[in-house]
């Protein structure tokens, strides 16, 4: 992954979409488009765990929501500027990371990481939910202060308030940018050397000297710290947390929706997933109870039909066209194997 | 020219994994109550070929019949139900199963699992060591014994053809003696047999024919003792 | 704290948990995948139990085994219909991951779309009470047990003693090898994956009536058969029987102790801790 190209293109993006609200001024899109923003930027933290780095975990919401109760409670409590309380959402939820990270990350298998990382989440989210008296349960912690307000150069005051989404909009579109470049920079170290060789094949990275173990918890407290931050900045966004709209499986499935429907591993995939996704349920909005329905079975059609993902559609068109084209013989599709895989890992 | 009508007839096949090439236009034939040897180095191709006899990988091009009919386009299920039956390299026994049970999978096809008593019978005739073992793990048999284990399992299905892959890797030669000792009366019993070598004078020893097999292509072909007086072969192989 | 009582009805929960994790270590022992829509073929047997029995007023034993047969039917047409495009690929443990996660999606909410959310309910199918000491337990749950024993029974007897018992276990063991036996591996995979939806909806027939059924109800049958699967071992049908009955007494007890809203923390917790530190579980075939 070539660092210029993609960062360039992340600032080309936002660019474009800065200009956004000022030729639009339909609150409701910039509402969603705030949360499409937002549940980016978590796809594409969960995209350095699960797609780059091949630990498929299960649990990214109890980050997420542990951030957002954080910030919240800090903020209603302690009185705690928002960002601070989000830098502390983040850390908070690194911490998470470490207490659930050391014993997993270290599973090998695919199901074994996923399950232990759902199993934490569960847990807490019982125990938010448990802990009434602090979180307040699923009767909702309200009260959570807005943004606050300040000035700028030029456009005068600037205030975060329920009736004007456009603040929200800038802010979270570059905790987007923000998060990506973070992910870019990362990715072009030596980090993102190893993390490709760990998900193409442990066994030999292991044996070149790379230190396995250290490297997936250094992704995966990297990417808790990430969604940390962006559930204190939801907190701030949406004004009321429950356990059930922070710390559920839903999101966890949403993510996995957005980053594989967009393209797991590759850069903007979890961003193109996320757009799509968030403004495609909302369009379905007419359709409410079937929602959810199609959710499932696009996400089972695009694994099925398209593996890369959107992202990988120009790709895939040109491939089953050159198929067409060219004369077939009698071989086998590439990717596609007659009876047993395992025997083409042995001599032949 | 013999007179016996060819059994297993490969044809020029072509074939490899995923998208690269193995063999070339590779052709051998073996007849009733034959033995033949494949010969050649590791990596040469030789149990590429064997598994693009039973099925396991498809062929590129070129036809494989058994008795007179196409083998390449069946399901490894059907070839093993004609009478085709893979032994693959480094026995592969269900190691949680016991003896006995491994044998009863060998006759997993319909008619094979009818007459699985007579196939016992004979089987255990042929190795009584596994009689004595029937009740055991097969993951806690000796290698020698998962050998004809493996080759016992493979008979269970009465085959015509048994193709068997490096029958000697890994064992002490006088286990080896053990099992080719009995090849000979697997022949006497009606099936032939192809044995994939890497031990060139084991193989022409027992084999009635031979072919050499050398990056997926086949080198040579002759009786035994055609390949074994070949110069080219005893510097090769034997270092002479 | 009446112990008898508690581990009475621990070992009723268990015998659910185990014949649940039961199917859930079938295809995972066979197969090789962890299905996550393991959930939905349980509230597929419930509502298939619900409308023979309520709907069509059918006897109650038709009932439970047209709805068993229903979704084996269902986890055929499935394994055919989506994991079998999966199955063959060299990247395949993934995308049936997420295939499965995307089932489970799609069928709760079909089933919300179809039934709606309101909670359906079954009668009990049987009514009487025993008392046995300081013990109670409701005939219904003795049933439970029952059938969880009867058809362990079977299955141990399917696996030892049929073809397709041995052909299950060969494929479970080296796939490869399996195939050279003229053992049709997706067959038994097909089979292994419709007989573990119909254990689900077996042990549904068996909740419903004690429970409620509704659109979510396999949410929480999936996480408790996943945590026995862990526990016992995943692949070995004995680890799910022993790990079932093994949670549902210390749930029970443990339930006991703390409070009811951490039940579900104490299975977690075990999982977690199995993971941690004896990841291939009490009897478990496949490495971690």
């Amino acid at each position: 992954m070539k660092l210029r190209p993609v960062l360039g293109a992340t600032i080309g993006g936002a660019i474009v979409l800065a200009f956004l609200p000022l030729a639009c001024h339909n609150q409701y899109l910039m509402h969603v488009a705030v949360i499409a923003f937002i549940f980016a930027a978590l796809t594409a933290s969960w995209n350095l765990v699960g797609g780059y780095g091949g630990m498929f975990t299960f649990g990214h919401q109890a980050f997420f929501g542990l951030g957002a109760y954080t910030a919240a409670l800090l903020a209603i409590n302690l009185g705690w500027s928002p960002y601070a309380g989000i830098f502390a959402g983040g850390m908070f939820a690194t911490i998470a990371g470490i207490i659930i990270g050391v014993p997993v990350l270290r599973l090998r298998g695919a199901p074994y990481i996923s399950i232990a990382t759902l199993a934490f989440a569960e847990v807490v989210r019982i125990i938010a939910d448990n802990l009434t008296k602090l979180t307040h349960g699923e009767t909702g912690l309200v009260g959570i202060p807005t943004l606050p307000s300040f000035a700028l150069p030029g456009i005068g005051q600037v205030t975060f308030s329920l009736a004007d989404s456009r603040p929200y909009y800038y802010v979270s579109l570059m905790a987007l940018v923000a998060v990506l470049v973070i992910v870019g920079l990362l990715l072009s170290t030596r980090v993102g050397l190893a993390l490709g060789a760990i998900r193409d094949s442990p066994e030999a990275a292991e044996s070149l000297g790379v230190a396995l173990t250290t490297y997936k918890v250094l992704i995966f407290l990297t990417s808790s710290f990430i969604a940390g931050c962006i559930g204190g900045l939801y907190a701030f966004v949406v004004s009321v947390l429950t356990p059930s709209t922070v710390l559920s499986v839903e999101i966890m499935v949403q993510i996995i929706a957005m980053a594989l429907i967009g393209g797991l591993g590759t850069f903007f995939g979890p961003v193109l997933g996320a757009l799509i996704l968030t403004v495609g349920l909302e369009l379905l909005r007419a359709f409410s109870d079937w929602q959810l329905v199609i959710y499932g079975a696009l996400l089972v059609v695009v694994v099925i039909a398209l593996p890369g993902g959107l992202i990988s559609l120009p790709k895939r068109i040109t491939e089953i066209a050159g198929r067409i084209v060219s004369a077939p013989k009698s071989r086998p599709a590439a990717d596609s194997v007659a009876i047993s895989n395992r025997f083409e890992q042995e001599k032949p | 020219m013999d007179p016996r009508q060819a059994l297993l007839e490969v044809d020029r096949i072509d074939a490899g994994y995923g998208d690269v090439q193995a063999l070339w236009g590779v052709s051998l034939d073996l007849r009733e109550r034959e033995i033949v040897a494949l010969l050649g180095s590791n990596g040469a191709g030789k149990t590429t070929i064997l598994r693009a006899i039973s099925g396991l990988i498809p062929t590129w091009g070129g036809t494989i019949r058994f008795e007179g009919q196409a083998l390449d386009r069946l399901a490894p299920s059907e070839i093993v139900a004609r009478g085709v039956v893979h032994v693959p390299e480094g026995r592969h026994v269900f190691p949680k199963m016991t003896v006995l049970e491994n044998l009863r999978a060998g006759a997993y096809t319909a008619a094979a699992w009818r007459r699985q008593r007579e196939s016992l019978a004979e089987v255990f005739d042929l190795f009584p060591r596994l009689r004595e073992r029937a009740g055991q793990y097969a993951g806690t048999l000796s290698g020698g014994e998962q050998q004809m284990l493996a080759i016992a399992r493979g008979l269970m299905s009465g085959p015509r053809v048994l193709l068997i892959d490096e029958p000697s890797l890994g064992l002490a030669p006088v286990i080896v003696d053990a099992v080719y000792a009995t090849f000979g009366r697997i022949r006497e019993l009606g099936c032939a047999l192809v044995i994939v070598e890497q031990n060139l004078q084991r193989a022409l020893a027992v084999a009635d024919r031979a072919y050499v097999v050398t990056h997926g292509r086949v080198t040579m072909a002759g009786t035994s003792q055609q390949v074994a007086a070949d110069p080219e072969i005893r510097q090769a192989y034997l270092g002479m | 704290m009446n112990i008898g009582q508690l581990v009475i009805d621990g070992l009723v929960a268990g015998a659910m948990y185990a014949i649940m994790a039961s199917g859930l270590s079938l295809v995972w022992g066979t197969v090789g995948i962890l299905n996550f829509a393991h959930g939905e073929f349980y509230m597929i047997g419930g509502y298939a139990l619900y409308f023979t029995l309520v709907e069509l007023n059918a006897n109650p034993l038709l009932a439970v085994i047209a709805a068993v047969l229903v979704t084996f039917g269902i986890g055929a047409f499935v394994e055919m219909g989506v994991l079998r495009w999966l199955l063959n690929r060299r990247e395949w443990e993934l995308p049936t991951l997420v295939a499965t996660l995307g089932l489970s999606v799609f069928l709760q909410n079909l089933a919300l779309r179809s039934f709606g959310a309101t909670d359906k309910s079954v009668p009990y199918l049987f009514h009487s009470v025993y008392h046995v000491g300081r013990v109670t337990i409701a005939s219904q749950r003795v049933a439970i047990v029952a059938v969880a024993v009867i058809a362990f029974a079977l299955l141990w007897g399917a696996m030892r003693f049929t073809r397709f018992g041995i052909g299950l276990r060969a494929t479970a063991q080296d796939r490869d090898a399996a195939t050279l036996m003229g053992i049709d591996v997706k067959k038994i995979y097909l089979l292994a994956f419709a007989i573990s939806a119909a254990l689900a909806a077996l042990a549904a027939t068996m909740l419903s009536p004690i429970f409620s059924i509704n659109p979510w109800m396999g949410a929480r049958p999936l996480l408790k058969a996943i945590v026995v699967v862990v526990l016992g071992g995943m692949g070995s049908i004995e680890g799910a029987i022993i790990g079932g009955f093994g949670l549902g007494i210390i749930e029970s007890i443990g339930v006991a102790l703390v409070s009811s809203e951490w039940e579900d923390v104490i299975a977690f917790g075990l999982l977690i801790l199995t993971l941690w530190l004896k990841p291939s579980g009490l009897f478990g075939t496949r490495e971690a």
